[in-house]
């Protein structure tokens, strides 16, 4: 069983304004990371810039909670698209299990539920460093026939400036989470 | 090979979907790409009579998959999912399995099933001396919101 603990960051100034999760007055920095997207193209924290992007951990041998999170991440950026049709908007899945999840799976995966996403994978210990720094906590659960992971299912909103503005709850409505995101990239435009 | 045999059985004698006091609706599964191992299967089950009544999960078919549990992914701070080894349907309520919540878990396809054809899945339930099984067969679809 591997176990990843991370400490989160301290003393973060939020604004309390949403009902789905919260955002940061000062967003936060993230490491500098590289990783592989489905089409075994390098993707670093440049591909962050100028663009707002929703971000989230997951693996595709999840067959309940991460098609979901995709489905309602897809409904999402068409409503703010439709709504807010200037911002630039990407979404991005980041794989937890890279043993299983090559750049080949993550491309028929993406390809099938929505071929608008990223899809990224990597080196375990360049992963763990990225989910450190955004404080997400995953732990792979053995069985027999298999594995599947508990992990922090947050989904969060990166700045155009690469940086963490807000983070929010996967369990939320799809409408609620349309407001919320609105309202973050809204306030801060 | 038991189990293929009383699942045959019970498909010539059964009527579809509804025995009983039990109905279950809105049956579907979530399409998947090919080499995918596990896939979700949702529904509503509805128990119309007067007793409780225990699902025999250990004994759920899915055709075409080895293996199917019952399982429920939470939400609490972290995204786990557990698997169920025992549930109770109380008179006239009604059991949701649904996209982040309680679901089928359907593992090991022989061939994963393409969109518009059908999962057919055995359920049973028993309550004290009885036993009823539930004949369904899950459309094999997208979410829709």
């Amino acid at each position: 069983m591997l176990f990843v603990i991370q400490k989160g960051p301290n003393l973060i100034k939020k604004e309390a304004i949403l009902e789905t999760g919260k955002a940061y007055k000062k967003p936060l920095d993230i490491i500098d990371f590289a990783l592989k997207d489905q089409s075994n193209n390098l993707y670093t924290k440049n591909d962050l810039r100028n663009k707002w992007t929703i971000l989230f951990f997951g693996y595709t041998n999840c067959p309940d909670v991460c098609p979901t999170t995709i489905f309602k991440l897809g409904q999402i950026k068409q409503q703010i698209n439709r709504d807010l049709p200037n911002i630039n908007l990407q979404i991005l899945f980041i794989t937890l299990d890279p043993e299983r999840d090559s750049t080949d799976r993550l491309s028929e995966y993406l390809g099938f539920f929505n071929s608008s996403m990223i899809g990224l994978t990597g080196d375990i210990s360049k992963i763990v460093e990225l989910t450190s720094n955004l404080s997400v906590f995953f732990q792979r659960i053995n069985k027999e026939d298999g594995y599947d992971f508990n992990h922090t299912a947050s989904i969060f909103l990166m700045n155009p400036n690469a940086q963490l503005k807000a983070s929010f709850s996967p369990a939320s409505s799809i409408d609620m989470l349309n407001e919320d995101i609105k309202t973050v990239i809204k306030k801060s435009n | 090979m038991k189990k293929s045999l009383v699942m045959l059985c019970l498909l010539l004698l059964m009527s579809d979907r509804a025995l009983g006091n039990i109905i279950i609706e809105n049956s579907w599964v979530r399409a998947a790409p090919p080499k995918t191992k596990v896939m979700a299967a949702y529904m509503t089950i509805e128990n119309h009579s007067l007793k409780a009544i225990e699902m025999d999960i250990k004994n759920v078919i899915s055709k075409g998959f080895t293996k199917t549990e019952l399982h429920k992914s939470s939400h609490n701070g972290m995204m786990t999912m557990e698997k169920i080894e025992t549930i109770i349907i109380k008179p006239n309520e009604s059991l949701i399995l649904e996209p982040g919540g309680l679901h089928f878990m359907l593992i090991n396809p022989e061939t994963v099933p393409q969109k518009n054809t059908a999962v057919e899945m055995l359920i049973f339930f028993k309550n004290e001396n009885e036993t009823e099984v539930i004949r369904i067969e899950a459309e094999v679809r997208s979410q829709k919101s």
